[in-house]
């Protein structure tokens, strides 16, 4: 006789409940699908960024026979979005040889960072290599 | 009174409350569906070209610096078409070509095994691949002129281009051995059935390849440009210039001698 009456406040605050926990679970995880897209997009753009910088490099090694060395930064849109970059080049040289004020490798070591600042929380991707100068 | 009024049934009012809020309800289930349709249908259309795009560029420029100097295969380069001695997945070495069917509005790919390029027989179907939908590509070739010492572009890689080159060399400059190829005149190549020697010819690739690339997305235009450097070609050019370098020192070194002893 009572059940036929309708439900009581607590009957539906838990279901109430048990539902909100239920789509919180749901939605999160379309967030996180999002978010995973985000970054893929934005690690697709900085490799790809990468690439061109490091060809940038080798074919500025082989017109003037070296890579002007010091670090240089700068900012670049692509299609996800704003990205920020820095690059270090230095002269790989021996020990004995630094006295020399010769390099002995022939070698160029590059190291460059691609922040992805847009992102939450924000990535960095860094590549390290060497380059073949004429030296 | 009331309960036998209730076991009548609904009321008209109560029906259309129903009905309504039904409505409703099936609306925005509706509409966030048709929401999720058209995103999915966006991503699998433009993402998906973009992505196909992307991965046919990187198989070209994997392909572009594994190649190799071959004396069968030529390094072959035309603005809308590419090909090339190749390693090919499963298949050995063998030749590459890369080429835009204005017709199809596609990028393509053509694999042929060593084997049949050298008995000149044309490719199966099977051989042909289509990579990726794209609205125009142009190859422009990197290399290194002798004559000016600048680096410069051309928009064709063909053998025309180099037999000019050799005879410019053979006239103008005899003295240069081996300028552009190498250690090749070490080795000796000697026909079987003849028993003459035979001339041995490679056709050396350029220092890089820059591939320009269109496709439409929606309705605008997005443009692709990527070069690629061909590692051979460019360890090759670093050694040729190493050893310039070395010979200008050398001499300067002498010509330092010289001036000593003369002051002496």
């Amino acid at each position: 006789m009572s059940n036929r009456k309708g439900f009581t406040l607590v009957e539906l605050l838990i279901a109430v409940t048990i539902l909100a926990v239920g789509l919180v679970g749901v939605l999160r995880a379309y967030c996180i699908l999002i978010n995973g897209l985000e970054v893929a997009q934005h690690t697709i753009d900085a490799s790809l960024f990468l690439k061109e910088k490091i060809v940038g490099l080798e074919r500025c090694a082989l017109e003037q026979g070296s890579i002007p060395p010091g670090s240089s930064e700068d900012k670049l849109s692509t299609v996800s979005g704003a990205l920020r970059w820095e690059s270090q080049v230095e002269m790989l040289k021996s020990e004995s040889s630094a006295t020399k004020k010769v390099p002995a490798y022939g070698l160029d070591k590059v190291e460059i960072k691609v922040y992805m600042d847009a992102l939450k929380p924000p990535r960095k991707l860094t590549l390290a290599t060497y380059v073949e100068v004429n030296e | 009174m009331s309960k036998s009024m209730n076991k009548k049934g609904f009321t008209l009012i109560e029906l259309a409350v129903a009905s309504m809020l039904l409505a409703v309800v099936g609306l925005a289930i509706v509409s966030t569906f048709t929401g999720g349709l058209k995103v999915y249908y966006r991503l699998r259309d433009n993402v998906s070209a973009r992505t196909e795009i992307l991965m046919s560029l990187d198989r070209m420029e994997r392909d572009l610096k594994n190649t190799y100097t071959d004396r069968k295969i030529f390094f072959h380069g035309e603005p809308k078409k590419i090909a090339f001695p190749a390693v090919l997945t499963l298949r050995g070495p063998g030749r590459a070509t890369y080429y835009y069917d204005d017709y199809k509005k596609a990028l393509f790919k053509k694999e042929e095994d060593y084997a049949r390029v050298v008995s000149e027989v044309s490719a199966r179907d099977q051989d042909i691949k289509m990579l990726a939908a794209i609205s125009d590509i142009e190859f422009s070739y990197y290399y290194y002129d002798e004559n000016t010492k600048m680096y410069g572009w051309k928009s064709s890689w063909t053998e025309d281009s180099v037999a000019k080159k050799k005879n410019d060399e053979k006239t103008s400059s005899s003295a240069k051995e081996n300028s552009d190829l190498g250690d090749r005149g070490e080795v000796k190549r000697i026909n079987i059935k003849t028993g003459k020697e035979e001339e041995d010819e490679t056709f050396p690739s350029p220092i890089g390849v820059k591939i320009k690339l269109a496709y439409k997305d929606g309705e605008k235009n997005v443009a692709i440009e990527r070069f690629v450097l061909i590692p051979l070609s460019v360890s090759k050019q670093l050694s040729e210039l190493k050893k310039l370098k070395k010979e200008k020192e050398k001499e300067a070194e002498e010509k330092a001698k010289d001036a000593k002893a003369a002051a002496q």
